[in-house]
């Protein structure tokens, strides 16, 4: 007897008439979106906050140190209060 | 490189947790860094037959706001490093942290990594290139396989008091400890 027909996922561009209903697509996993419906983000202003956003974050982080890797050993170690609690 | 005193963990910590809560007023977004790897794959020009059902999303749609912020990060840092940072200024590390530091070799303390370790001279040895090749692969394989790296675990995951985010800070921290303590000394021995 033939094994039936897989239909893959990908397959969904040109299906063939033989293959049946099509799998769930068990290893795609959702990609996290918006949580909120307020802006689709695109915009050139909402970009322009996420990137001033990101940028404070840069400075804090080296501000902070908390990008060294000689600082994370520290932690690691237990020998620092900075980041270890 | 950095400066001698660290902004202190009391203003750090909340201003980073001011960034995510903005992030959340501005656009709803969720703050986390390592879903941009996954975007950048997915806005790689490959056929879309080719690609793996899980590249398969308008990335344009739901990865850029993601894109620009970390480049964002990767301004500020520079800006932070290469601007408003003494780079004469010796980094404060407790004194026993150097100790073992030095016993492992690292007597460079400049920059935010050890040179000794971490370069391109570095990767031309076993051990660099194992930790530069190696780290940089479990890095990226392990954020992917947890579903989120420290930033959308530890910072996101956690105030949502999400118990896998839990889990795997565990798994991030108890990672870092087993490098520290064993693999550290047995590579650089």
């Amino acid at each position: 007897m033939r094994p039936p027909l897989l239909y893959r996922q990908s397959d969904a561009a040109a299906a063939s008439p033989h293959a049946g209903a099509p799998l769930p697509a068990k290893c795609v996993e959702p990609v996290p979106a918006a949580l909120g419906d307020r802006a689709d983000g695109n915009g050139p202003l909402a970009l322009a906050t996420y990137g001033l956003l990101g940028a404070v974050l840069g400075v804090v982080f080296t501000q902070a140190q908390v990008v060294s890797w000689f600082r994370i050993y520290e932690m690691f170690r237990f020998e620092s209060f900075h980041m270890s609690a | 490189m950095l400066p001698a005193s660290p902004l202190p963990w009391y203003v750090a910590g909340p201003l980073i947790g001011l960034v995510v809560l903005a992030l959340l007023v501005v656009g709803g977004k969720a703050f986390g860094l390592s879903a941009t790897l996954r975007h950048a794959c997915a806005a790689l020009p490959v056929p879309e037959r080719a690609r793996p059902g899980f590249l398969r999303y308008d990335w344009r749609a739901v990865g850029t706001w993601n894109l620009v912020f970390a480049l964002g990060i990767a301004v500020g840092g520079f800006v932070g490093l290469r601007v408003l940072s003494d780079p004469a200024a010796p980094l404060a590390l407790a004194a026993p942290t150097v100790v073992a530091l030095a016993e492992l070799g690292v007597t460079d303390l400049s920059g935010v990594v050890p040179a000794q370790l971490i370069s391109w001279s570095a990767l031309g040895t076993p051990v660099g290139a194992l930790m530069v090749i190696g780290g940089g692969f479990l890095v990226g394989f392990g954020a992917r396989w947890a579903g989120g790296c420290t930033s959308g675990h530890a910072i996101s995951g956690l105030a949502a008091l999400q118990v896998p985010s839990l889990v795997a800070v565990a798994g991030f921290f108890a990672g870092g400890l087993l490098v520290t303590h064993v693999f550290l000394p047995l590579l650089l021995a």
